[in-house]
């Protein structure tokens, strides 16, 4: 974890369009992935939000 | 757990982000925010630098956005051909703001106008939308008044039939496409000029000037933050401002305060959802004060000091002497231990205001996301109720 810490404060300071790149991939990635999560886990429990169920 | 920042130079109990992400999830999903007015000045009195707490919120926004954008998006709330429509024009407007900006910074007078424009429109919009509840509920009772009629003002700009036309089939109206150009534009060009990503402008700018629903405009606005905050979190990752550790923190907490809020907006009427948010554009004009207070303590003694600076370190540019101050803060102190009574009360004072205006969003945001999440369970629970009822050999559901 120290040395992943480590090696983005060096791209910050080295390579400002590389970490630009990285912090926009990894929240999009992040963000996606986590929503996917969500909803897998919301099928799996039988749980359905979609607009049919709007009230 | 305790975390060390090292691009922002903070150290921070990781639970104090988690739980502004979270807070500033349930609130961004509800309303169809960012939350920036909020983020901003609590990640500012948990000790983040200011340029570092807008960058650290525009990336951990450009997560958040896309996991309420998905939720909305299965509701039935993003209206996707307004909402492109919109970010064409809303560009142009950000970039018109952004030299209106520029053009204000060379004749010095950014910071005050800025804030009042910033205040103007928080009291406006606030105050507007409060009285637009009070003449509905007046009216009828809020059990049948659950989601307000279209504003005169959108009812007049529909009935301009400049071509081309579009339909718009998720909010339910036929308008032109200039209509939509020119709000966006409006709404962008205020964006750009206060430094924001515009949620909070454009949410209500969609209900009352375009005539969307409540929820197609939480959707339809939260679809548009998802693509600035990307673009917002680029430009000033560029800038070496971006704290990515404590954006991915915030993410985790914000990820399922955002599902919440988006549950929520199921349960709660659009008359209802408008209210929360007037009450939370005032109290966010009043957290502007406090700032504006606090700017007018550091104007007593912030010249001495930057002059103080400059003949230190040799440094000239505005910038290079904040960062300064930031990088070297015991020996601000000790200067600062050195001068007039009337200066050190100055700091202090300028201090208190800060963390006033910070600790006033960051209680905001606790208040307002516990309410969403307790009206969200109010409303499975009733709902549950009934579909036990209709399920039940004797329901005459």
């Amino acid at each position: 974890m120290d040395k992943l810490i480590n090696w983005i404060t060096e791209l910050n300071r080295s390579n400002h369009t590389g970490f630009a790149l990285l912090t926009v991939i990894t929240m999009v990635a992040l963000g996606a992935f986590i929503a996917g999560l969500i909803e897998l886990i919301f099928s799996a429990l039988g749980i359905s939000w979609d607009r049919s169920s709007k009230e | 757990m305790e975390i060390y920042l090292p691009i922002a130079g903070v150290t921070i109990m990781a639970w104090k982000l988690v739980l502004l992400g979270f807070t500033v999830g349930v609130i961004g999903g509800f309303f169809g925010v960012g939350g920036a007015f909020i983020v901003t000045p609590a990640l500012n009195v948990f000790g983040f630098p200011m340029a570092y707490a807008i960058g650290t919120d525009m990336a951990h926004v450009a997560g958040k956005s896309i996991i309420a954008t998905v939720k909305h998006k299965k509701l039935g709330n993003v209206d996707m051909k307004l909402a492109l429509v919109m970010i064409m024009f809303t560009c142009s407007g950000i970039e018109l703001g952004a030299r209106t900006i520029m053009w204000l910074e060379r004749i010095g007078k950014i910071a005050t106008v800025v804030r009042i424009v910033y205040m103007v429109f928080l009291f406006g919009v606030g105050l507007f939308m409060l009285y637009e509840y009070y003449q509905m509920t007046r009216q009828s009772s809020m059990h049948k008044a659950t989601e307000p009629g279209m504003s005169g003002l959108a009812r007049k700009l529909q009935n301009i039939h400049l071509p081309p036309m579009i339909t718009l089939r998720t909010s339910g109206i036929v308008i032109s496409l200039w209509v939509i150009g020119g709000v966006a534009l409006f709404t962008g060009f205020f964006a750009g000029f206060l430094g924001v990503g515009g949620g909070f402008i454009r949410m209500p700018a969609l209900m009352y000037l375009i005539g969307c629903p409540t929820t197609v405009a939480v959707g339809t606005d939260l679809f548009e933050v998802m693509v600035t905050g990307a673009y917002g979190a680029f430009t000033y990752a560029a800038k070496a401002r971006v704290e990515l550790v404590a954006a991915v923190v915030m993410l985790s907490g914000a990820a399922i305060g955002a599902q919440f809020g988006t549950i929520a907006t199921k349960y709660v009427k659009g008359l209802t959802i408008r209210l929360y948010f007037a009450a939370t554009m005032l109290l966010a004009g009043v957290s502007v004060i406090f700032k504006q207070i606090s700017s007018q303590y550091q104007d007593i003694y912030s010249s001495t000091l930057n002059n103080w600076i400059r003949v230190t370190s040799g440094l000239t540019g505005k910038q290079a002497v904040r960062e300064w101050i930031w990088m070297n803060k015991p020996l601000v102190k000790s200067w600062m231990a050195k001068q007039s009574e009337t200066m050190q009360a100055a700091y202090k004072m300028e201090k208190v205001w800060n963390d006033f205006s910070g600790y006033l969003m960051l209680g905001v945001a606790c208040v307002l996301s516990g309410i969403i999440i307790l009206r969200m369970v109010q409303g499975i629970v009733l709902e549950c109720g009934k579909r036990r009822k209709y399920q039940s050999p004797g329901g005459t559901m």
